[in-house]
C-alpha cells in the first residue's frame, strides 16, 4: 500500500474508532435551588436543579417520599423534568428533601449517583374560619355572616313555619364550623369545640383558634333574632300574621277593618322588643303616632340592632295589607 | 477519447436537466387549499365547523369527559382506582403535574378552540353568491355555533384548571406563548361568546340539522356558566342573571336581543357594527321584506321547544332508561347532544363514532358507588338507572358485572341497538337535558329568595320521575338551606352518571366534605377521596409540559 492510500484510509479509521469508543461515565453533580426554605400549607415549592446529571429524582421527605425509607420502606421519589419540579406540603412540619442525580451507561449496566439535600420547613399559621352555621335549626341550616375581621353574626328566626306547624326556635343550637386548616385547634369559650354540642347563643361566644405554628386568633359569634311585632293593631283590630315557609325575614300581615273605613289615614299601634325600630320607606315610624296610607300594602322594615354593636343588625320585612 | 466525449456530454446535459426542472418546480399549482383561500364559500365554512364538532366526537375528548367529570366524583367506583395507572392517580388525587390525562384534557380542548378560532377568524373571507337574506343567515348560524363550541371548550378548561391562556383567533409564530388569563377573564370571554351565539341561532335544529347547537343549547350552557361563577349562599348578579334566563327559557318571559347581550353595559361598538360582525344582513342593503333586528327585538321563544316528560322525537312515550338510548336521542328533554354514528364499514380503530367507550364504562369499568346507592334506592328512578349484578336490565338482559356491584344503565346499550361491530357503539351523549335547566333555574330562584318558585321548578323534575312508579311524593317547602339541599339531592339523582358530578360538587363548595365521607364509606375498601386536599384539588394543575415549554410564562396553580 502506498503512502497515498494510507492517508485516504486514515481519516475513516479515526472516525470509526472514535464512534465505537464507549463514553466514559462521568460523576453527576447534585445541586438544587429553592427560593426560600419556609413555606405555608399547600404553597408551591419550586425546586430548580442546577447540577449536572442524566436523570434527577427528588424525594420530598413527606409520607411515602422519604429517602431514608427508599430501600427499606419502598418510598419513592419524583422524576424531575427539564430541571424543574414543583410540590406542596399538606401538613406542617420539617422535611428533609433529597435530590438524587444519576448518570448511567447504556443499558444502565453501570450507574453513578450523587445526592444533596435541602431542609424545607412548612408552617401552618392559618387561623381562618371559612364557614360557620347552625346546621340543625329545626330542619334547616342557617349560615352565619362574617361582619368584620373578628365578628360573626347568625340571625335566627323566632319561629319557623314547617308543614303547617309553627315551631319555636330555641337559642341553643349546634354549630358547624369549617376552618381553613385541619391542624388548627378550636376552643369555644375555652372548651374544645364539639360538633354535637348545643351552644347557648343568647350570649356572645368566643371562638379561639390556635394554629399549628402557635399563633392565636379570637373571633366572636353573636346571635340576633329576626325581629317581629309583638303586637300590631290598627283601630283596635289585631293584625293576623302569616309566615313564609321559605324566607324567615319576610312575613305578611292582614288587618281586616270594617267596610267603608278610610284606609288613607290610619295610625298603627305596635309593640317591639327593646332596641328595635320600624321604618316605612326608610322613615322611622312611631307607634300610635305615625299616619300611614294603607290603600295599598305597606312594607314595614323592623330592625334589630345588637346593643353597642351598630354593625350587627337583623332586618325583617312585614308587608301589611288592610282589608 | 470516448471517455472525454462522455464526460462532456454529461456536463452539458446535467445543467439542462436542472434548468428544466427548476421551471417545473416554480409552476403555480392549478388548485390547492390553504388557510388563505379555503373559506370562500358557506359550504367550506360549514366543513370547517364540522371539524370543530369532530372534536366532541373524538375518543380523546370523551375519555377526558368521563375521567374528570365522573370517575373523579363520588357516584362511581371503578377498576382504575385499584390499579397503578394514570387514571388511578387522578381519581385518587395522587397525581403529579405530568399526568397524561391532565395534559390530554388541556390539549384536546385547546385543539377544539383552535378549530373554532379558524372558523371565527376566517368568516369574513366568505363570498356570498347573492345578497339574499338566507345566505347571511346561513353564515351567521355557522359562526354562532363556532362561538358556542369555543365557549364550551373554554368552560371545560376553566372549571378544570382555573384561568387559562385565551388564544388569539389568528395565531402567529411570534406569539405562541401567552400567559394565563384570570378565571374571571376567561368566564367573561365565554359569556360574550354565548350571549352573541344566543342571538345568532335558531331556537332548535331538527330533521337534517339534528345535533347542531341551537339557542336552547346556548342559553342552557350560559345558565350553567353563570351558576359556576356564583357561590351558593352569596348574593351575586350572576344568580339574578341566571334566573332572568330561566324566566325566558322555562316560563317564556320575553327577552330582547339587547338584554341578553347586555348591550348597553358590555359594548362600545355601535349596534349596526355588531350586526355586521355577527353576519346579520347589513341594514343599508336590506330589502323591504328583510327583518332588521334592533336591540329591542324580542328573542324568539324556546320555552315551547322542550319538556320534562320522556317523549321521543316522534312523540312516542319512552321509559326513563330509554331516554339515554338511541331510541331516546333528541327526545323532548334533550337540550344538547354529541352525535355519534355507527361506522359504515365497521372497521376497528375508528376514533369518531362513539366506539366502545360507553360500552366499556357499562360493562367493565365503573359501578354505582354505595353512597349513591343509598340515596337512589328509594327513588322511583332506581330500577331505570342502576341494576345489580345477576339481575336483569329493563329490557331483560342478564347483568354480568362483578358480584354485589350495580351497573349504570345510562351507559347501557340495549340488545336491539347493539351494533354490528363491537367498536361501533354509536349512542349519542346527552350533554345537557331540560331537567338540568329546570334544576339550575330552581337553584337560582332559591338563591335570590324566590323559594316558592324554586319549589315549583324542582317538583317538575320530581313529578316526571314519580310517574315511573306512580308515586306522589314531592319536595316540600322550607328555608334557603333546606331548599338548596333538596335541589342538590335532586341534581344528584336526576343527573347521576352523566359525567358532571365532580365539577358539580366542586362548584357547590362541598367537594372536600363529600370526599371525606366518601373515603370512609363502609361498604367498600377504597380510600378514594382520602387524599383530596381542600383548597388545592378543586382545580387540577396546568400540565407540566405547558409550564416547561413556556419557560415560566404560564404559571402553575397554587399547591402544585
Amino acid at each position: 500500500m502506498n503512502i497515498k492510500n494510507i492517508f485516504k484510509v486514515l481519516p475513516f479509521c479515526v472516525l470509526l474508532f472514535s464512534a465505537c469508543a464507549e463514553e466514559e461515565l462521568t460523576l453527576p453533580v447534585a445541586s438544587v435551588e429553592v427560593s426560600k426554605t419556609i413555606y405555608g400549607i399547600n404553597e408551591s415549592v419550586v425546586f430548580n436543579f442546577i447540577g449536572e446529571a442524566q436523570q434527577v429524582s427528588i424525594f420530598t421527605g413527606d409520607k411515602a417520599h422519604d429517602y431514608d425509607l427508599f430501600e427499606s420502606g419502598g418510598n419513592t421519589g419524583f422524576v424531575v423534568n427539564k430541571g424543574t419540579f414543583s410540590y406542596s406540603y399538606k401538613q406542617p412540619g420539617t422535611y428533609k428533601v433529597v435530590v438524587v442525580a444519576s448518570n448511567y451507561s447504556e443499558g444502565a449496566g453501570n450507574m453513578l449517583k450523587d445526592t444533596t439535600s435541602v431542609t424545607i420547613r412548612v408552617v401552618d399559621e392559618d387561623v381562618t374560619i371559612k364557614a360557620l352555621s347552625c346546621p340543625r335549626v329545626l330542619y334547616d341550616e342557617i349560615a352565619a355572616e362574617s361582619m368584620n375581621d373578628t365578628d360573626w353574626l347568625v340571625r335566627l328566626p323566632q319561629k319557623i313555619l314547617f308543614r303547617g306547624q309553627q315551631a319555636a326556635i330555641p337559642s341553643t343550637q349546634r354549630l358547624a364550623i369549617t376552618l381553613a386548616s385541619d391542624s388548627t385547634l378550636l376552643l369555644i369559650d375555652g372548651v374544645k369545640f364539639n360538633a354535637t354540642t348545643s351552644y347557648q347563643l343568647n350570649n356572645p361566644l368566643t371562638l379561639s383558634l390556635t394554629a399549628h405554628a402557635g399563633n392565636v386568633m379570637d373571633y366572636t359569634l353573636y346571635m340576633l333574632r329576626l325581629p317581629e311585632f309583638a303586637v300590631f293593631k290598627i283601630a283596635d283590630v289585631d293584625g293576623v300574621l302569616t309566615r313564609s315557609e321559605f324566607n324567615y325575614d319576610k312575613m305578611t300581615m292582614t288587618v281586616t277593618l270594617p267596610a267603608g273605613t278610610d284606609k288613607t289615614n290610619l295610625v298603627p299601634e305596635f309593640a317591639l322588643s327593646q332596641g328595635q325600630e320600624v321604618f316605612v320607606n326608610d322613615m322611622l315610624i312611631t307607634s300610635a303616632v305615625s299616619v300611614i296610607d294603607f290603600s295599598s300594602p305597606v312594607v314595614f322594615r323592623i330592625r334589630n340592632t345588637y346593643p353597642d354593636k351598630p354593625h350587627l343588625i337583623a332586618d325583617t320585612e312585614v308587608t301589611v295589607s288592610v282589608l | 477519447m470516448k471517455k472525454i466525449i462522455f464526460k462532456w456530454s454529461l456536463l452539458i446535459i446535467f445543467p439542462l436537466l436542472i434548468i428544466g426542472c427548476s421551471d417545473f418546480l416554480n409552476e403555480e399549482p392549478l388548485a390547492s387549499s390553504s388557510k388563505e383561500n379555503y373559506y370562500r364559500t358557506p359550504y367550506q365554512l360549514q366543513e370547517a365547523l364540522n371539524g370543530v364538532y369532530d372534536i366532541l366526537q373524538s375518543n380523546l375528548y370523551n375519555n377526558c369527559e368521563w375521567i374528570f367529570g365522573e370517575a373523579c366524583g363520588d357516584d362511581v367506583l371503578g377498576n382504575d382506582e385499584y390499579s397503578a395507572n394514570q387514571i388511578a392517580e387522578l381519581v385518587n388525587f395522587r397525581f403529579n403535574t405530568s399526568n397524561t390525562w391532565i395534559l390530554n384534557r388541556y390539549t384536546v380542548n385547546f385543539r377544539g378552540i383552535n378549530r373554532a378560532n379558524q372558523v371565527i377568524a376566517n368568516v369574513n373571507k366568505v363570498k356570498l353568491s347573492s345578497n339574499d337574506y338566507g345566505n347571511y343567515t346561513r353564515v351567521r348560524e355557522i359562526l354562532g355555533q363556532a362561538k358556542f363550541l369555543r365557549a364550551m371548550f373554554y368552560f371545560n378548561l376553566v372549571k378544570t384548571y382555573g384561568g387559562v391562556p385565551i388564544r388569539p383567533e389568528t395565531e402567529t409564530i411570534d406569539n405562541l406563548v401567552i400567559p394565563r388569563s384570570t378565571k374571571e377573564e376567561v368566564y367573561a370571554y365565554i359569556e360574550k361568546d354565548l350571549r352573541e351565539a344566543a342571538i345568532m341561532l335558531q331556537p332548535k335544529y331538527t330533521d337534517g340539522n339534528l345535533g347542531k347547537a341551537g339557542r336552547g343549547s346556548v342559553v342552557g350552557l350560559l345558565m350553567k356558566v353563570l351558576m359556576y361563577q356564583a357561590t351558593p349562599g352569596v348574593k351575586s348578579d350572576k344568580w339574578s342573571e341566571l334566573v332572568g334566563l330561566g324566566d325566558y327559557f322555562i316560563t317564556g318571559k320575553t327577552l330582547t336581543l339587547g338584554e341578553i347581550l347586555k348591550f348597553d353595559e358590555n359594548y362600545t361598538e355601535d349596534w349596526e357594527s355588531l350586526r355586521k360582525r355577527l353576519w346579520f344582513k347589513p341594514a343599508d342593503i336590506s330589502a323591504s321584506t328583510d327583518p332588521v333586528e334592533t336591540t329591542n327585538t324580542e328573542l324568539g321563544a324556546i320555552a315551547n321547544q322542550y319538556g320534562v316528560e320522556y317523549t321521543g322525537i316522534y312523540g312516542d312515550i319512552l321509559n326513563y332508561w330509554e331516554i339515554f338510548t338511541q331510541k331516546g336521542e333528541f327526545y323532548r328533554g334533550s337540550v344538547f347532544e354529541v352525535m355519534f354514528r355507527e361506522s359504515a364499514d365497521g372497521t376497528t380503530g375508528d376514533q369518531n363514532e362513539g366506539t366502545g367507550i360507553i360500552q366499556d364504562l357499562y360493562a367493565t369499568r365503573m359501578w354505582t358507588s354505595p353512597t349513591l346507592f343509598d340515596v337512589i334506592k328509594n327513588d322511583p328512578r332506581v330500577s331505570q338507572v342502576i341494576a345489580r349484578h345477576g339481575t336483569s336490565t329493563p329490557d331483560g338482559e342478564r347483568v354480568d358485572a362483578v358480584e354485589n356491584r350495580y351497573v349504570c344503565l345510562k351507559w347501557y346499550t340495549p340488545k336491539r341497538e347493539r351494533p354490528l361491530y363491537e367498536d361501533d357503539y354509536a349512542k349519542n351523549r346527552r350533554v345537557m337535558r331540560y331537567s338540568e335547566v329546570l334544576l339550575m333555574y330552581a337553584e337560582g330562584l332559591n338563591e335570590i329568595g324566590r323559594g316558592s318558585d324554586a319549589l315549583i321548578q324542582l317538583n317538575k323534575v320530581k313529578n316526571a320521575a314519580n310517574k315511573i312508579t306512580s308515586i306522589a311524593t314531592l319536595y316540600t317547602s322550607g328555608g334557603y338551606g333546606y331548599m338548596r339541599d333538596q335541589i342538590w339531592a335532586e341534581r344528584r339523582l336526576e343527573l347521576c352518571h352523566e359525567w358532571d358530578r365532580f365539577f358539580d360538587i366542586v362548584r357547590q363548595g362541598r367537594a372536600a366534605k363529600i370526599f371525606r365521607a366518601f373515603a370512609s364509606e363502609s361498604a367498600t375498601t377504597h380510600k378514594r377521596g382520602q387524599y383530596f386536599v381542600e383548597g388545592v384539588n378543586e382545580v387540577f394543575p396546568i400540565p407540566q409540559t405547558e409550564i416547561d415549554l413556556s419557560n415560566g410564562v404560564i404559571t402553575q396553580n397554587p399547591g402544585y
